[in-house]
């Protein structure tokens, strides 16, 4: 791969061949180089194990005024763009604005770059393995899958400002199933981890998710009563809260959640700036200083994410354009056009604990999962999805695995009346989502169960 | 300029040889590389003008090994990263073999050596930038000319010249090249101050030609839909004996049946097709077919392990005979390939898939399978949806329903969802429509996304719980 020098000389070359070359003075390059090492273990056998590498570019230029918008392997950039007036044919809608000006004095974060990552030792793929792999000869019952990914991901911003932003940061994502062979029936559990360091052990993880495993194979076999307050776990919660409100939190789309009477309880902030965190970073995808934006506060409205297309008129930036290729194990992709994104959301959680909640409850429903949330519907907050790891509790304890049901709600609805935001909160990433979520468990009566 | 491009493609071929030689000379007793390219525009009108582009160029090698029994693999932009990359798992083998034993081998496979090239007619690349802008702004008068209600019209339009050259150490070598288009019409409408949606897709695999350009008669169903979503009423929550789409019954087969069929998933527990091979699983009017040699977006001639692509019979008139191979798991389970091993491009490791994958169409017309059904629901087009292939669990969303009543359709229902389990679906079929038709679909699998066809006929099927 580059050397980071490279890397950045290439994109000093860039620049200054869209400017001497086709007088595009308005110019931004992005180069990003990716590295990704998984392995591990499905069924008792070694998973294949995979090395991937990938390196491209992507330019946004005006022209005449107009914005476009092209990108190419950075092995063959310099040639490909000698035919870039051929290539590109349409320019985006766009106001025109101007590319940030990056201050080089922020280019830094705590705790994201993990030099064992980036030395990309697949011994140590192999030491994790085995870590996880340690329950299944104690227990004859239980199989258990493991799939680590190290990535190494290099980015470079650079524009006609004549400023340049790199940055280099790790991530460990762990990919945990439990299979268990229970005595009505087989069940299965499922975590996935997310860390900008390697993990320094896994086993209390593990052992978390075989008892989560054995728990789901005794079914509770009485009839669901659809009168009980029913807790969403920080997953169930993060699932279809991505569905129904984050497609509100963009500059310009904000309208509704500023119509909204939610409880004030409720607390909404994003923060690329929380050590520790998945997604914070120094910069987003045009070079803007990540920041920590209140999006809700005491149930009120403040700030939409923005980024420098989509300013309207001057406001604060919040660092929140991001490239996003959905549907891919490492959402982030140079082929992505930059569009806004949260980075780290983080509800606001309450003051009783889950124990607590459990213990004060005669019964509930505790969901941990669910399907068929990526359909909710946005505009109005409505959701249909049924509940496939979920969990009656009866005098302060979990009695047993329900069957699937369905559940049907709204989300404005949940977060404007009386919800109860828990205690106790997770960081989650839902599927096909490029962000986290730092999640509370919450209470609530406003769903209905249809059994 | 021939002479040149001779000159290159010989070296080329040389080159993609000399990684093999590297890698069998470092003791792997198997490796295929795979070099691609992808050249990619995306454009974007509103309402007839155009408001986005986005273009992309791609090209690396993906390089697959076999190695005391355990399959390695990597995929680098650059040769020269290439070669430092295999020294890497050929590493990784070794000290994976302390550890477990490999026990991964392939199923034997006919030599190839062969090229499969299908040329567009129309060429979005030949195409000036005027006459693009005219063909979509010619497509939106037309549509606008049948629309009864106040409705905004986005056109997305995919183009995509896609290659791939094969290698591998047993002597195969195939050289592909597809063309796919795809052009997805959303109309968005309001209803009491809420956005309502439909959207459909047109295209496939070939050139500017399979678009509606030149057929803008093919858009009629999307505009009629259109103009009646806006009064349409809210589903009855219950079970309704129902007519499916041909768009939904694909939906249902592929997410949530056809996942089960992978053979990859049945070794890995994840599946609840596993263990019923040789059962009777549907009544005797199922038969599932997957076939890549339909002209779709799940079109192809090879796989990409060089397997050479065949149809294949999955379910036969409610029997399940087999499931879906790469050579990985076909060594597995006894069997040979069904050429289902398939990646979306160089980058990424090919995992069992389906092509072309759908329902057998009977005798059935349209007018009998409504007849059938007589007073009931028609689930219109997929939204998505998600399924849990373990237990075959599932939700689907459908972008709008009809009434069925006395065997005719009636009033336009808004978007609902269906829900159920698999295997009580299937015992639930009764009847299988007489035509098929083909239309551009994209399967997700493991967070990697191929192009696949969505094809079949409309069916009945009784007792569908909607909500």
């Amino acid at each position: 791969m580059y050397t980071d020098e490279e890397l950045k000389d290439l994109s000093i070359r860039v620049l200054h061949k869209l400017d001497q070359k086709f007088g595009f003075k308005e110019a931004e390059v992005y180069l990003q180089s990716l590295s990704h090492m998984m392995g591990g273990t499905e069924y008792r056998t070694p998973k294949v194990f995979q090395s991937i590498n990938r390196e491209g570019c992507a330019i946004r230029f005006f022209k005449d005024g107009r914005l476009y918008f092209a990108c190419f392997p950075l092995k063959s950039v310099l040639s490909d763009i000698d035919k870039i007036n051929t290539i590109v044919s349409f320019p985006i809608d766009s106001p025109k604005f101007e590319f940030p000006e990056i201050k080089i004095s922020q280019d830094e974060i705590d705790n994201i770059y993990d030099k064992r990552i980036a030395a990309m030792n697949e011994e140590e793929i192999y030491s994790l393995s085995y870590s996880l792999n340690d329950l299944e000869d104690k227990m004859k019952d239980i199989i258990l899958d493991g799939s680590i990914r190290f990535s190494l991901e290099r980015k470079i911003i650079a524009n006609s400002t004549q400023s340049i932003a790199f940055e280099k940061s790790t991530w460990n994502d762990i990919n945990l199933r439990a299979l268990y062979r229970g005595f009505d029936l087989i069940s299965s559990s499922e975590k996935h981890l997310t860390s900008r360091q390697i993990l320094s052990s896994v086993s209390s993880i593990v052992e978390d998710l075989v008892q989560e495993a054995i728990q789901r194979s005794t079914m509770d076999e009485n009839t669901i009563d659809t009168d009980v307050p029913v807790i969403f776990s920080p997953m169930a919660l993060s699932q279809i809260f991505s569905f129904t409100i984050i497609p509100h939190l963009k500059l310009g789309h904000a309208g509704k959640l500023a119509e909204q009477d939610f409880s004030s309880d409720f607390n909404l902030i994003d923060d690329g700036t929380v050590p520790g965190l998945p997604n914070s970073t120094a910069f987003d995808d045009e070079g803007i200083s990540q920041s920590r934006t209140i999006i809700i506060r005491n149930g009120s409205f403040q700030t939409a994410l923005n980024n420098c297309q989509n300013e309207v008129e001057p406001v604060e930036r919040t660092g929140n354009s991001f490239r996003v290729k959905m549907f891919e194990v490492f959402p982030r992709n140079f082929q992505a056009y930059p569009e806004i994104y949260p980075s780290n959301l983080i509800i606001g959680e309450g003051e009783t604990s889950l124990e607590q909640m459990y213990d004060d409850t005669k019964e509930c429903i505790l969901i941990n999962s669910t399907q068929g949330y990526m359909t909710a519907d946005h505009h109005s907050g409505t959701f249909k999805v049924s509940a496939n790891d979920a969990y009656r509790i009866e005098n302060g304890s979990i009695s047993g695995a329900l069957p699937t049901f369905d559940l049907i709600g709204n989300m404005f609805e949940v977060l404007s009346e009386e919800p109860l935001f828990l205690k106790d909160r997770k960081v989650v990433r839902p599927i096909n989502t490029p962000y986290s979520v730092l999640a509370p468990y919450l209470s609530t009566k406003r769903v209905e169960l249809f059994p | 300029m021939l002479k040149l491009c001779n000159a290159i493609r010989v070296q080329f071929i040389e080159t993609l040889d000399s990684l093999i030689e590297t890698s069998i000379k470092q003791g792997t007793s198997y490796t295929d590389v795979r070099h691609g390219r992808v050249v990619t525009k995306n454009i974007i009108a509103q309402n007839g003008k155009i408001v986005d582009e986005r273009n992309c160029i791609n090209s690396g090698y993906g390089i697959r090994m076999l190695s005391e029994g355990i399959v390695t693999f990597t995929s680098t932009p650059r040769i020269r990263f290439a070669e430092k990359e295999i020294k890497k798992a050929i590493s990784v083998s070794k000290l994976l073999t302390n550890w477990k034993k490999g026990i991964s081998e392939l199923a034997d496979a006919p030599v190839a050596d062969s090229s499969a090239v299908k040329k567009p007619k129309i060429n979005w690349v030949d195409l000036g930038n005027e006459e693009f802008e005219e063909k979509i702004r010619d497509l939106d008068s037309f549509i606008n000319e049948f629309l009864r209600v106040d409705c905004s019209i986005e056109t997305d339009i995919q183009l995509i010249n896609w290659s791939e050259k094969f290698r591998n150490s047993e002597g195969t070598r195939v050289y592909q090249e597809y063309p796919y288009v795809i052009l997805t019409l959303t109309g968005r409408l309001s209803k009491n101050g809420n956005q309502l949606k439909y959207y459909k897709s047109y295209g496939g695999m070939g050139g500017l030609e399979i678009l509606p350009f030149d057929k803008m008669e093919e858009t009629l169903v999307f505009i009629e839909t259109i103009n009646n979503i806006q009064k349409a009423k809210n589903v009855e929550q219950g079970l309704h004996n129902s007519v499916l789409s041909e768009d939904m019954a694909w939906t249902l087969n592929h997410e949530v049946f056809g996942h089960s069929l992978e053979a990859d998933n049945v070794l890995s527990g994840r599946s609840f097709s596993s263990g019923l091979l040789g059962m009777k699983i549907a009544p005797s009017v199922v038969s599932v077919i997957d076939d890549p040699y339909i002209e779709s977006l799940g079109y192809y001639e090879f796989d990409s392990e060089g397997v050479k692509g065949r149809g294949n019979l999955l379910v036969d008139e409610g029997i399940l005979t087999d499931f879906l191979h790469s050579r990985l798991s076909a060594a597995a389970m006894g069997t040979e390939s069904s050429s289902n091993y398939r990646a979306s491009d160089f980058e990424f490791l090919p995992q069992v898939r389906m092509s072309n994958f759908f329902f057998e169409p009977k005798d059935y017309s349209e007018e009998e399978l409504f007849e059938h059904v007589k007073n009931g629901l028609y689930i219109g087009d997929g939204l998505g949806g998600s399924s849990e292939p373990q237990t075959g669990e599932y939700n689907l969303d459908a972008q709008f329903g009809r009434e069925i009543k006395n065997g005719e359709l009636g009033d336009y229902i808004l978007q609902f969802q269906i829900s159920g389990t698999m295997m009580d679906t299937l015992s639930k079929i009764e009847l299988i429509g007489d035509k098929i038709i083909a239309q551009p679909g994209s399967c997700v699998k493991n967070n990697q996304r191929v192009f696949v066809g969505s094809i079949g006929p409309k069916i009945t099927i009784s007792e569908v719980r909607v909500s």
